[in-house]
């Protein structure tokens, strides 16, 4: 049963897993101290948290996390049925990888954020020694999962469903007997049967708009129907995806496939997308192709080298693709960067994915790509050595599990967010400099341990937690997640230090890491206590989560202080390592039904989310409910 | 609201127009009238564009190119998609079953997809038009020429000057 709560401006609920509570004897007290703050004083709210102490046999919510775990909350009925279902076994429709829904099983099962295959990249790379070859056949495939969807998806298992084709690919035909296949594709008798043809009805830019919607090869068939389709083929804009012609494990004839379509359109080509060769055995296939798709216009173009070598030189009439709005690079060596070069002047998103490229000619690049506005650099191993941010009109930056020197934000008006993820580590923490980022409003993951940040040339450091110079402040940053460790008092301090440097900050990302030495845990709530209040916390945060929450002392510390000083704090999420646990401050608590948040919130950091300058927090979001 | 006049009806116009609410009739070219609301209508970017360039709302939309048949069943989309803004979970999930639903009816029927098909691409209803083209793209997949020719029954005309065209450029290279 739920306990009752009645409306305060200081209510607090708390909603925790039974599990969670019962996760061991070392929690019990850190939990005790959360109770009893929300137990204590003018705090009504808390009668829910005191009854779940006391009781352990309520369950308020929780499902093992999962990306499906989002659903949990789509509607009041789902919840209040979690809520009955008590025990150490959560719903099954809440925790079962795929959810059944109105008759259908979802697909669409992605990775965690912080997945799979990202551990098993980070496995072999931090492994001591990784073979050279292991290395790479674990990252190319990473890298290639990180791009941009397909516009049109591959068939599914195409290999099987034309086992027959081999190595002959054709347009006209799905079989590589030629006899058959003349006899199939072009009839001697023209079709005479009455059936009327309603298709021919649709006018040329509808014809169009569905062979658009065909993959390259089916797309490329619809030539040999009649002259008209024949007609509105040519005239439809070319997409190219690689994974459209791999009927065959022979990539010679991969690349003579995609060669061949490429040349026997006229253009302009909507989408190449290439990212199954090994261009090493195909250099001369390589220059032409690249040279093709910059006669033929080509607009969006996705190009991977399958290595190795990883040093296989780009051609260099990839400068000459004018018409590029976006562009995907992967494990080249990028040519010499001309400055009087006109190329990338309609680019508006660059990604450089294990490319090498010296600074020189990254910074050359960045100043050629006049409208650019997303940039990333994904596994990027000191080649750039920095990353410098220097243009008129990026609104994002992007690094993704690269190794650099120094990440230095300079002259960038328009630049709305800096995202980092998983720094490899080097031997001194990586400085981010903002020297003049006058609109930037997210930023993170910020790992204190791995990244010192220096805003307008002053080191942010934790003796500064008294005072921050308006030099060193950000007063446009809204949203911050940074990685840190609760137990130690440099970083609490630090923390501190951020909250006072970005004094309009209203979202709070909190990934909480164990401390590693146990003398280090000092005694943290003499720090907290010491830390007084702050502007933001004061006026302007509303949103708190952490992640990796694991009931510590430490960490119940840092969210009695948020809660404490938060004075417009609205919702605060915490995510235990399989657990997902909620508290809401919620003034309107008068009701256990308006007890459940409004707007949970849920993890989706990835690069994907990373990259889209739509969203207005990459981090998380919240579940409308 | 014809009858109206002077500055209260004028309010009570803009203040209709801010809110959306209003009503808008579009008539189909055997002259049968469609009352749907303004959110419906604006699923058209076509009338969209004629709505907010102040167009004549009060007279209505002649679509002389839409029969009725079609219109009842392309309003029916807009309407789903129109009048109600899928918040949660269940509601998005709501409208892909819509959706699968809708554009299954209409694949039994290809001579009506057809119509429906035009004239999504006629008022300019982006998400229909992916619909229903994609409904199409999907038959094409996994055929012959010689299915897709049956499928569709396109009369095959290439000469035999094409046909060697066609395979050279499919030998080339």
């Amino acid at each position: 049963m739920a306990p009752k709560t009645t409306a305060s401006s200081r209510s607090c609920v708390v909603f925790a897993h039974v599990d969670v509570l019962q996760h061991g004897e070392a929690n019990e007290e850190a939990l005790a101290l959360l109770i009893d703050y929300l137990s204590s004083g003018d705090s009504p709210g808390a009668e829910g948290a005191l009854e779940l102490a006391t009781s352990r046999s309520v369950s308020f919510a929780g499902t093992p996390w999962s990306p499906q775990s989002r659903d949990m909350c789509s509607n009041a009925r789902t919840w209040s049925t979690s809520l009955r279902g008590l025990g150490p076994t959560p719903p099954t429709s809440f925790g079962a990888p795929e959810m059944e829904l109105d008759g259908q099983i979802r697909g669409g099962i992605d990775e965690l954020p912080d997945g799979g295959t990202e551990r098993w990249v980070a496995a072999v790379l931090s492994s001591s020694d990784p073979p050279a070859q292991e290395r790479i056949d674990c990252i190319i495939p990473y890298l290639i999962s990180l791009l941009p969807a397909p516009f049109v998806p591959a068939p599914p298992d195409a290999a099987a469903a034309d086992d027959s084709e081999d190595d002959h690919f054709s347009f006209t035909s799905s079989d590589d007997d030629s006899a058959a296949e003349d006899a199939r594709s072009f009839p001697s008798p023209p079709p005479g049967d009455g059936e009327e043809d309603h298709i021919s009805r649709l006018a040329d830019d509808l014809l169009s708009e569905i062979i658009s919607r065909l993959s390259t090869k089916e797309a490329a068939r619809t030539m040999a129907l009649s002259t008209r389709w024949r007609r509105v083929w040519a005239k439809t804009s070319l997409l190219v995806d690689d994974a459209h012609l791999r009927d065959a494990d022979n990539e010679v004839s991969l690349v003579r496939a995609i060669s061949r379509c490429v040349d026997a359109h006229p253009g302009p080509v909507r989408a190449a997308r290439i990212t199954h060769v090994a261009f090493y055995h195909h250099e001369y296939a390589l220059r032409r192709l690249v040279a093709s798709l910059a006669d033929k216009n080509v607009e969006d173009l996705i190009l991977f080298n399958r290595p190795w070598p990883l040093n296989m030189p780009l051609p260099d009439d990839i400068f000459r693709c004018a018409y590029l709005r976006r562009l995907y690079l992967g494990a080249w060596m990028f040519p010499e960067v001309a400055a009087s070069a006109a190329a990338f002047v309609n680019l508006r998103e660059l990604g450089l994915f294990h490319c090498i490229i010296p600074d020189r000619d990254f910074d050359a690049l960045l100043s050629l790509c006049s409208k650019l506005e997303v940039l990333s650099l994904a596994m990027s191993y000191n080649c750039p050595s920095r990353l410098r941010i220097s243009s008129p009109s990026l609104r994002a930056a992007v690094e993704w599990m690269s190794s650099l020197d120094e990440i230095v934000v300079d002259g960038a008006p328009c630049l709305e967010r800096l995202l980092l993820h998983h720094a490899i580590p080097v031997a001194e923490r990586t400085p981010i400099k903002i020297v003049s980022a006058p609109r930037l409003e997210v930023l993170g993951i910020l790992d204190l341990q791995l990244h010192e940040l220096q805003i307008g040339g002053t080191t942010i450091r934790p003796g500064m937690w008294m005072f921050v110079k308006s030099s060193a402040k950000l007063p446009s940053l809204k949203v911050l997640a940074i990685k840190v460790c609760l137990a130690i008092e440099r970083e609490i301090k630090l923390l501190m230090t951020l909250l006072k440097c970005f004094s309009h900050l209203e979202t709070l990302h909190i990934k909480s890491i164990p401390p590693c030495a146990s003398p280090e845990i000092a005694n943290c709530a003499d720090v907290w206590e010491s830390l007084g209040s702050c502007e933001c916390l004061k006026s302007h945060l509303k949103t708190v989560s952490i992640q990796g929450f694991h009931t510590e002392r430490y960490e119940v510390l840092c969210l009695k202080y948020l809660i404490l000083e938060g004075e417009v704090l609205e919702t605060v999420a915490f995510f235990c390592e399989d657990k997902v646990c909620f508290a809401a401050k919620d003034d309107e608590a008068a009701e256990i039904e308006l007890m459940f948040p409004k707007n949970l919130v849920q993890d989706r950091w990835s690069f994907q989310s990373a990259i889209d300058l739509s969203l207005d927090d990459p981090f998380f979001y919240a579940v409308e409910s | 609201m014809a009858s109206g006049s002077g500055a209260a009806a004028a309010a009570a116009d803009a203040e209709e127009k801010e809110s959306g609410s209003r009503m808008i009739t579009l008539t189909s070219n055997e002259g049968k009238a469609f009352v749907v609301t303004e959110a419906s209508a604006r699923q058209s970017a076509t009338i969209r564009s004629m709505v907010d360039d102040g167009g004549c709302v009060d007279k209505g939309f002649p679509l002389p190119n839409v029969d009725s048949k079609t219109l009842a069943r392309v309003i029916q989309y807009s309407d789903e998609h129109g009048n109600k803004e899928p918040h949660t979970v269940d509601e998005r999930a709501a409208l892909a079953k819509f959706d699968r639903d809708f554009i299954a009816e209409l694949d039994a029927d290809k001579a009506f997809l057809y119509d429906v098909t035009m004239a999504a691409n006629y008022l300019h209803i982006q998400g229909l038009l992916a619909l229903t083209t994609q409904c199409v793209a999907d038959t094409i997949k996994g055929k012959t020429p010689e299915e897709i020719r049956t499928a569709f029954g396109i009369e095959y005309d290439l000469t035999a000057q094409d046909e060697k065209e066609i395979k050279e450029e499919d030998t080339h290279a």
